[in-house]
């Protein structure tokens, strides 16, 4: 049992379960159900990053809804900060919402293309009753030009930015409440190389700054290693394995993380580790 | 056109590698917008010889799409196409359409990204491929059935026969993208354009498939153009690289000199922001700012705006791509004279 005077981690997730229906029959009864997520216990502390990798259809995108309630689970528990949000109502949700936030993994499609970047920025504050308005432009002010932008940049639309701009922007609207929890769900996949390092640095920093806990959702095993604390592998709804990041790289216990981690390509051609034999598996 | 200072000869790294296979000389796209002309590509010049694998690398927008387009002769009419692209010494730019029709498919093949997009979903997998071979080599309906069932059986489709008779739809992307090289193959051609054929697909299926596709290189004794913006691709699978920047080559090397000493600041800064745990476990080196759009595609550097090295000479005029080592070309008038290994960490 956990001392009772530490404080609770910022998400706890236990047995955690969500299935989507495929099939139903004339009657409208359902028939056939994908099991998404199969049973998912994990916890984030505060100022830490887990990482959730796994191939495409493993369900870590759905863990990363879950946790925030933008899906309900079918079974299961989900604490932030202590507090179980699973039986919540929408009023106390919208209370839980300002203290834990997320960031997707396209901007263009996360940003409202009708909106200034500034009336975006405001938006969550506004929706949450936080401030007067000029403590909200004060807040606005200071947080465009902490993920790099200038005051400039606030009275453009989406469309007159770059994707790293976007994304940056991002980043900002999930800070303007002052979260404890950010779940990012792949941030930085739809960047270009050079982008997607000052992205994951902005947000290193940004977490130290803050003591953030990030739920870190992503397909890219090379960034995990910069990112996370600990790495939790799913594959078809279950995490096989949940360590810290470097005991996983250096000596995964379990064959699909090693496959997984096999499979990353080296970042120098001295440590290529091609071999012409492909695994001769039905790879789905 | 073109400032290239390399020697007069094109087919001049012969003593080293097998015959150029594929000869780009002086690549320049051009399109109208707003009734300017806005060049998309310039001063693109590369080789790629039988049996080598070149990367293509680039951001988006750094004209490498483009690129491999105008290798295939395949850009949009609007689009201006200037320089020459041989294959086999024969030039392809100006061609007829007739005779590239010919060419396509049989000498040179592409596969793109999306691999289901580029298949059509109303015809079964295995008449998609059969098409191209009974247009190409003109055998029978049954001969080209076949034929192509042995190809889906050599990209290891399992139980080839039954897939062959499959809808791109009942196929993963994986596999999609497999019969999109058995496609490609099917008439056995010279040179394989790759564009981004893994991106879109998990780490464990880019695997197998850049296997295959070095398999069927091995082979076919393909030439393989491999467009991709994955460093680590790259250094896996590639001969040679050629990066580029904003339309035009800023590097091209052996892969190895290329990582071990890159010369021109924007590789070291793609190298370094690349996650490297062997070399820095936790720190991405970063290039500030981000690549400009064409209409704002200068004559001098057009990386000089990011680069942490610029001199005022490196905005006054044209940049020419030189020869700083055997099969290494930069375009920076600082080349050699740098020290990248820190690069970018700022």
């Amino acid at each position: 049992m956990p001392d009772v005077l530490a404080p609770p981690p910022t998400l706890q997730i236990t047995g955690l379960k969500k299935s989507y229906v495929v099939r139903r029959d004339l009657l409208g009864r359902v028939t056939q159900r994908f099991e998404a997520v199969k049973g998912v216990d994990l916890s984030v502390d505060a100022g830490q990053t887990l990482a959730v990798v796994g191939e495409s259809g493993a369900g870590k995108s759905t863990v990363g809804r879950l946790a925030l309630r933008l899906i309900d689970p079918d079974e299961g528990d989900i604490r932030v900060l202590g507090e179980d949000i699973t039986g919540l109502g929408r009023p106390a949700l919208k209370r839980i919402r300002a203290r834990a936030t997320m960031i997707f993994q396209d901007p263009y499609k996360s940003l409202d293309p009708k909106c200034t970047i500034r009336y975006s920025l405001n938006e969550p504050m506004i929706a949450q009753n936080i401030g007067e308005r000029d403590e909200r432009d004060a807040k606005v002010d200071a947080l465009i030009e902490r993920v790099g932008l200038s005051a400039g940049h606030l009275d453009r639309y989406p469309y007159e930015m770059s994707g790293g701009q976007l994304q940056r922007v991002a980043i900002a609207r999930a800070l303007t409440t002052d979260p404890e929890l950010v779940v990012c769900d792949e941030p930085v996949a739809a960047l270009d190389m050079s982008i997607r390092a000052q992205v994951i640095n902005l947000l290193r920093e940004i977490q130290a700054e803050r003591g953030l806990a990030y739920l870190f959702v992503t397909h890219d095993l090379s960034l995990v290693r910069v990112i996370a604390d600990r790495v939790a592998v799913m594959r078809s709804g279950l995490i096989v394995e949940n360590r810290p990041t470097g005991e996983l790289f250096d000596q995964p216990t379990q064959d699909y993380t090693r496959t997984l981690l096999s499979a990353i390509p080296a970042a120098h051609p001295r440590d290529r580790t091609f071999t012409r034999r492909s695994a001769p598996s039905d790879s789905s | 056109m073109g400032h290239i200072t390399r020697a007069p000869e094109p087919a001049a790294h012969d003593d080293v590698t097998p015959p150029v296979l594929l000869d780009v000389r002086g690549l320049r796209v051009e399109v109208t917008q707003a009734e300017s002309l806005i060049s998309l590509v310039d001063d693109v010049s590369f080789t790629v010889a039988a049996g080598e694998t070149v990367g293509l690398v680039g951001e988006s927008g750094s004209g490498k799409t483009v690129t491999s387009l105008a290798v295939m002769q395949l850009l949009p009419r609007a689009a201006v196409l200037s320089g020459s692209v041989r294959l086999h010494g024969q030039e392809l730019v100006g061609r007829p359409r007739r005779e590239l029709d010919r060419l396509r498919g049989s000498q040179l093949s592409m596969i793109f990204q999306e691999a289901r997009r580029s298949l059509n979903p109303v015809f079964t997998v295995g008449s998609q491929i059969s098409e191209s071979i009974r247009r190409h080599k003109g055998v029978s309906r049954t001969d080209a059935w076949a034929r192509t069932v042995e190809l889906l059986d050599l990209v290891r489709i399992p139980d080839a026969g039954r897939r062959a008779q499959q809808y791109p739809h009942e196929l993963s992307g994986g596999m999609c993208q497999r019969v999109m090289l058995a496609m490609a193959l099917a008439c056995e051609p010279d040179l394989l354009i790759a564009d981004e054929p893994t991106t879109a697909l998990d780490v464990t299926v880019q695997r197998e498939v850049l296997s295959l596709i070095k398999e069927a290189q091995l082979e076919f004794g393909l030439g393989l153009l491999l467009i991709t913006h994955d460093l680590g691709v790259v250094a896996e699978v590639c001969d040679r690289a050629i990066v580029m920047y904003a339309g035009r080559v800023v590097e091209s090397a052996p892969v190895m000199d290329l990582f071990d000493r890159p010369q021109h600041p924007y590789t070291a800064g793609l190298e370094h922001s690349m996650p490297d745990p062997v070399r820095h476990a936790s720190k991405l080196g970063t290039i500030p700012g981000t690549v400009p759009p064409a209409p704002d595609f200068t004559d001098s550097c057009r990386f000089a705006p990011r680069c942490p090295y610029e001199l005022p000479e490196c905005t006054m005029g044209p940049i020419p791509i030189e020869t700083t080592a055997p099969l290494h070309d930069v375009r920076c008038i600082r080349a050699g004279t740098l020290d990248l290994s820190e690069a970018f960490y700022a």
